[in-house]
């Protein structure tokens, strides 16, 4: 596997901030991985996620997009690879309507127009949102601002998709779609997906977690192996697992150590069940 | 706020919403022009005649556009009254004092009402049938020839839609701010002017401080989706100058020769 993402001792101070944001932080990400980013408040998330697309420029170290090590001048082009849903739905929507939002990254890389609405038309149906092609903002909730920013990002057809808590001012429903939609994408092509979150469940579905504390990688591992810190995990800005918090309280009755995931629980639950 | 009609767009579908918004942008600013070409009552009559035949083929309801004369009526009425009350005249019918009402005074007055229902009649159908979008790609249209002298026409336009775009998320804003400081005691209706006018900066200045964030918040997301300087963009939304815009014009033309026409007439 090809390393997409690629950090060598990056090191980045705010202007007149006396600790480092990000303190020599090395990461590969593979293509086609889906990693979460967790951490407390002002741990260096969203600055990293800056490093990568180039929006900051870092202090020390070398940062590579698809083998390619980006500096001022080809930083732009890297863009073309990257795409970033934010966390506030409404600071991020540019047009005047759906399909004029969608088509503003087209509209910055100069594509010809004809091309132009086939692309639009292609990253709406991905989302499902072909029927509020001449919809205003004002007129969408949340989770369908979400996916047209989404669908935004999915017309300039990028390599990596950086979601920036994009699902954390969106009721359980807009998450639950948001989420799905991210899950079905990678079934369909190959996408390497960032995300940082505070949300447990969506760690769950991504490959691997990456635990950022004070601008330094703290743990990188799996979601099973992040789970297994159990009581821990508060530390690093997320709760346990649903599933780790039942079969802790039944601990007695099932055995179980460590992190379990839904299926296994409801495995368990039931011979648990079979055996009264 | 739902009461301002004037610039305020209406979703529809007619003729007149069909037409190209360059067209129906500049021939309302020439409208404008020409109403002060009329100088009698027959002039008037066949303004006014075009107006409400615009307005009817519209097919937006009248209302609306009576609607959108009452936040102008105490301007309108002050106008009037001026005209009539201070039209110098060798004949009053009626006077006292400084104050003096003639036939000529009352004629001129009734004129200049004329005028304020024709200019606010063609330009509410303006605003009611084209969307901001619309209207500022237009203004994108036909500042286009300053590229020459380096004005940033696209950039501007840019902003533009973008200011437009942002109006009903800082009036959410607005009422969020506003709400939270009545949550704190602050009471915006009460005691006098001086009062009101103060009790309004607890309002502005968390206004300013969250469009500031929100504008970074934008500006960091138009960067990370390739927004550079203008330079190099295509656009996605064209404009289509068909044959029914040419119509619009002749009819314009047409209004102009007869106008000048009834002038003369006497």
């Amino acid at each position: 596997m090809k390393n997409i993402i690629s950090m060598k001792n990056v090191t980045y101070t705010y202007p007149e901030a006396e600790t480092h944001a990000t303190d020599d932080i090395s990461l590969d990400i593979q293509e086609n991985e889906w990693v979460s980013i967790v951490g407390r408040n002002g741990s260096g998330k969203t600055t990293l996620t800056k490093l990568i697309d180039g929006l900051i420029d870092c202090d020390s170290g070398d940062i590579f997009i698809d083998g390619v090590k980006i500096d001022e001048d080809n930083i732009w082009d890297a863009r073309k690879n990257i795409g970033i849903v934010f966390q506030n739905p409404d600071h991020q929507f540019v047009g005047a309507t759906v399909e004029d939002d969608v088509a503003f990254g087209l509209e910055n890389q100069g594509v010809q127009r004809e091309d132009m609405i086939k692309r639009v038309d292609h990253a709406l149906q991905m989302v499902d949102m072909q029927d509020y092609k001449k919809r205003d903002p004002q007129s969408l909730s949340g989770g369908q601002k979400q996916r047209v920013a989404i669908a935004g990002v999915l017309a300039i057809e990028p390599k990596i998709i950086i979601m920036d808590e994009s699902t954390s001012m969106l009721d359980p429903d807009g998450r639950r779609t948001v989420l799905d939609l991210i899950q079905n994408l990678r079934k369909k092509q190959s996408l390497t997906v960032l995300s940082i979150t505070h949300d447990i469940e969506e760690t769950q579905l991504s490959d691997r977690i990456i635990v950022l504390k004070s601008g330094k990688i703290v743990k990188d591992s799996d979601p099973k192996g992040i789970y297994d810190l159990g009581p821990k995990l508060i530390d690093y800005g997320l709760e346990e697992p649903f599933t780790s918090l039942v079969a802790d309280g039944l601990r007695d009755e099932l055995g179980q150590e460590g992190y379990v995931n839904e299926e296994g629980l409801i495995d368990q639950l039931c011979k648990l069940n079979s055996k009264m | 706020m739902n009461k301002l009609i004037l610039g305020r767009y209406l979703p529809g579908d007619s003729l007149i919403y069909r037409l190209d918004p360059r067209g129906k942008f500049l021939i309302t600013f020439y409208f404008i022009g020409i109403v002060f070409l009329a100088n009698n009552l027959v002039s008037y009559a066949f303004l006014l005649l075009f107006v409400f035949f615009a307005v009817y083929i519209s097919k937006v309801s009248i209302s609306f556009f009576i609607k959108g004369l009452r936040p102008m009526l105490w301007l309108i009425l002050f106008t009037v009254m001026l005209q009539a009350f201070f039209t110098p005249s060798n004949h009053p019918i009626w006077h006292w004092a400084f104050l003096s009402l003639s036939k000529e005074g009352l004629v001129i007055a009734g004129y200049i009402f004329i005028r304020f229902i024709l200019i606010i009649f063609i330009s509410t159908l303006l605003t009611l049938t084209t969307t901001p979008i619309e209207i500022s790609d237009s203004i994108e249209s036909i500042l286009k020839p300053l590229r020459v002298i380096k004005f940033p026409v696209s950039q501007v336009a840019l902003m533009l839609s973008i200011a437009l775009r942002f109006v009903p998320l800082l009036i959410d804003e607005t009422i969020k701010i506003m709400d939270a400081q009545r949550a704190r005691g602050v009471d915006f209706g009460e005691g006098g002017l001086i009062k009101r006018i103060k009790s309004f900066v607890p309002i502005l200045i968390p206004l300013f401080v969250s469009s500031f964030s929100i504008a970074y918040d934008l500006a960091i997301a138009m960067e990370s989706r390739g927004y550079k300087d203008g330079e190099g963009r295509t656009k996605y939304r064209i404009l289509h100058w068909s044959k029914r815009d040419n119509i619009t014009v002749v009819v314009m033309i047409a209004i102009t020769v007869v106008l000048l026409f009834l002038r003369s007439y006497k």
